[in-house]
């Protein structure tokens, strides 16, 4: 079991580890690069690394953790006492197999697949991370607060819309471009994808891949968010406020006021740091989950004190989130105690049979597997 | 009382500390809250992957153990194991980035500022190694250079890889000084600019290698470590405490035989 050889979480608050907030997609717009003379050993090995990258954090685990742990330890049992017995010790190598091939990806699968439950079925908006939500339902209050957007409260699209419109009023309001007539048109354009994420439906893994890899006809939804993190990026660099180029520019800044956990002096000092900021492809698949979840709740509900009705809304999400990460991890403690029942091939561990075959030896005796 | 947007600039993580700006502030912490949350992928957070790996991993082969030997196997062999692959890994990998970084001059890690970093993925290799035409409207060249600068890179050591020409130029030059020639060298920061457009300009290849290597100081760590050395000592030391227990066994006999 190996755990985070290449990390990948999509959320970045200041003081957690930024990681990986990059869509594979982004990479492969470009042209594809040629071998050159002084990459030598290094060219294919940083394109091994530049796919396992791309393929997500299960597929990086799996392929590092079966290359680094399961195979050699593998290799490693099924040669244990081979001098002693004459040929390869195939119950230690199978239950090495066994053992180390189901641990580690079973610990991050059934958490995915109890998420992925929680997600498609019940609570779409607990693949938010809580600031997040607080961000969004911050902007959401902005807009139904706001007396041009009253006509749009009780229809779900046109709450999105409206609510997308403060998003970018929010994020880039006090950006600045070359172009006057540049905000409109980007605004235009974020708003309009951000519908497709409101309207359309995200495709799971599999046809995803169908589609972009072997139909060559990516869905409206994955086109969307490749040009919506194209639009971030050039939203972005095109800020003439910023003195340089901008650390990240695939980044969404959401201003809200984000309620702080105080455990000490050094807690607060760093919780008062933080920013709500996310990726462009992140956020364009929160805001699908969200549109369809609370901004439709709302619409669908008579909301009289709307403050109220989203942070109860917040705390709810929060609590299936605790609860379905509580899940996760019973499952998977149950999953491993049943676990030994599958590679235990005898009632002699292999361990104990080496000491068996050390004292047959000693005492002059034949080795007997 | 809205935060205030943070620039583009990163702010360094020695600022004094913030005062509270009116920011609600909820007392008494849950650890619980804390504790049990998923990460996007739907896998357990860091913290609760190390929990369940202890309470659940360890705990569930210890209890199903059939004897003692295997027992001692699974203390010698998982206890390290997972310590060595949830924290020390991750260590080798951020000691290492800084490392190449610092030998390399090439701006690679996340979080350039600190003793250790992760390194910056293939995407934002990308973003800070090839120019992207949109920020003409900006900051320009000069900007993604103050960038590389920002983020620790010696721009000296970067853009001598684009080409012989440039080479010359930057010969001898510190960030500043390349940085001051850009502003005032129209030439030269066309030339610059150019190089870097070329979305398979040789620094970017470099930056690449560079950005690599870590995770591949990392695998090759799991791999010697975890996969082959803890599990031969684990077997060296069984065999070990057999010859030991027999060898007693048969002392004792001796020793009767002889009285």
């Amino acid at each position: 079991m190996n755990v985070t050889a290449v990390s990948n979480k999509n959320y970045d608050v200041k003081n957690q580890q930024i990681s990986n907030a990059y869509s594979p997609r982004y990479a492969t717009t470009l042209p594809k690069q040629n071998n050159v003379s002084f990459g030598g050993v290094m060219t294919p090995v940083n394109g091994i690394f530049k796919f396992i990258e791309k393929t997500g954090f299960f597929v990086q685990f799996l392929i590092v953790d079966t290359l680094s742990m399961v195979l050699p330890r593998t290799i490693v049992g099924l040669n244990r006492d081979k001098d002693k017995i004459g040929h390869y010790n195939y119950q230690a190598g199978l239950e090495e197999l066994g053992r180390e091939s189901l641990s580690g990806p079973t610990m991050n699968i059934i958490p995915m697949v109890i998420s992925a439950m929680a997600i498609n079925h019940f609570v779409p908006a607990v693949k938010l991370d809580s600031p997040v939500i607080t961000g969004l339902n911050e902007t959401l209050l902005k807009t139904v607060t706001n007396k041009n957007s009253t006509d749009a409260l009780k229809d779900t699209s046109k709450l999105s819309t409206k609510t997308a419109e403060q998003i970018f009023d929010t994020a880039f309001g006090d950006f600045k471009f070359k172009d006057a007539k540049d905000a409109t048109n980007y605004k235009a354009k974020f708003v309009s994808l951000l519908n497709t994420a409101q309207q359309e439906k995200k495709p799971n893994l599999f046809v995803n891949f169908y589609n972009t890899k072997i139909q060559k006809k990516p869905s409206a939804y994955t086109k969307a968010e490749d040009d919506f993190d194209k639009l971030v990026v050039e939203i972005n660099n095109a800020n003439i406020n910023n003195a340089e180029a901008p650390a990240d520019a695939h980044k969404l800044v959401l201003k809200a006021e984000v309620p702080e956990v105080r455990t000490s002096e050094k807690t607060l000092a760093r919780a008062a740091e933080n920013e709500i900021s996310t990726s462009s492809k992140t956020f364009f698949e929160d805001f699908h989950h969200y549109s369809n979840d609370i901004i439709k709740k709302f619409s669908k509900a008579t909301v009289e004190k709307p403050k109220e009705f989203l942070e109860a809304a917040a705390k709810k999400v929060a609590r299936c989130k605790m609860g379905v990460a509580g899940l996760a991890f019973l499952s998977v403690g149950a999953f491993l105690l049943y676990l030994p029942k599958i590679y235990q091939l005898s009632k002699l561990s292999p361990a104990e049979q080496s000491a068996e075959r050390v004292k047959k030896e000693m005492e002059g005796g034949k080795v007997v597997c | 009382m809205l935060i205030n947007k943070i620039n583009a600039t990163p702010t360094t993580p020695q600022s004094p500390l913030p005062t509270n700006n009116n920011k609600k502030v909820a007392f008494g912490a849950n650890p619980l809250n804390a504790l049990f949350k998923l990460d996007r992928s739907g896998t357990m957070s860091h913290n609760l992957f190390i929990t369940n790996a202890f309470i659940f991993l360890l705990g569930t082969r210890l209890f199903t153990s059939r004897d003692k030997d295997e027992n001692r196997e699974i203390l010698i062999r998982d206890i390290p194991s997972i310590i060595i692959a949830v924290v020390g890994v991750d260590t080798i990998q951020k000691a290492a980035t800084k490392g190449i970084q610092k030998l390399s001059g090439f701006a690679i890690a996340k979080k350039p500022k600190e003793r250790i970093s992760d390194s910056i993925s293939y995407a934002q290799t990308n973003d800070l190694y090839i120019y992207d035409k949109n920020l003409d409207k900006a900051s320009g060249i000069y900007g993604f250079a103050k960038r590389l600068d920002s983020k620790e890179g010696n721009l000296e050591k970067i853009c001598s890889k684009l080409n012989d020409s440039i080479k010359s130029k930057v010969s001898g030059l510190d960030n500043t000084q390349i940085l001051n020639k850009i502003k005032s060298d129209n030439t030269f920061a066309n030339e610059l600019k150019k190089a870097f457009s070329n979305p398979k300009n040789k620094a970017l290849k470099y930056a690449e290698t560079f950005k690599t290597l870590p995770t591949v100081i990392g695998f090759a760590a799991t791999l010697s470590i975890l996969g082959f050395v803890l599990p031969k000592l684990n077997i060296a030391i069984t065999e070990h405490i057999a010859k030991k227990r027999e060898q007693a066994k048969l002392d004792n006999k001796n020793k009767q035989i002889q009285a």
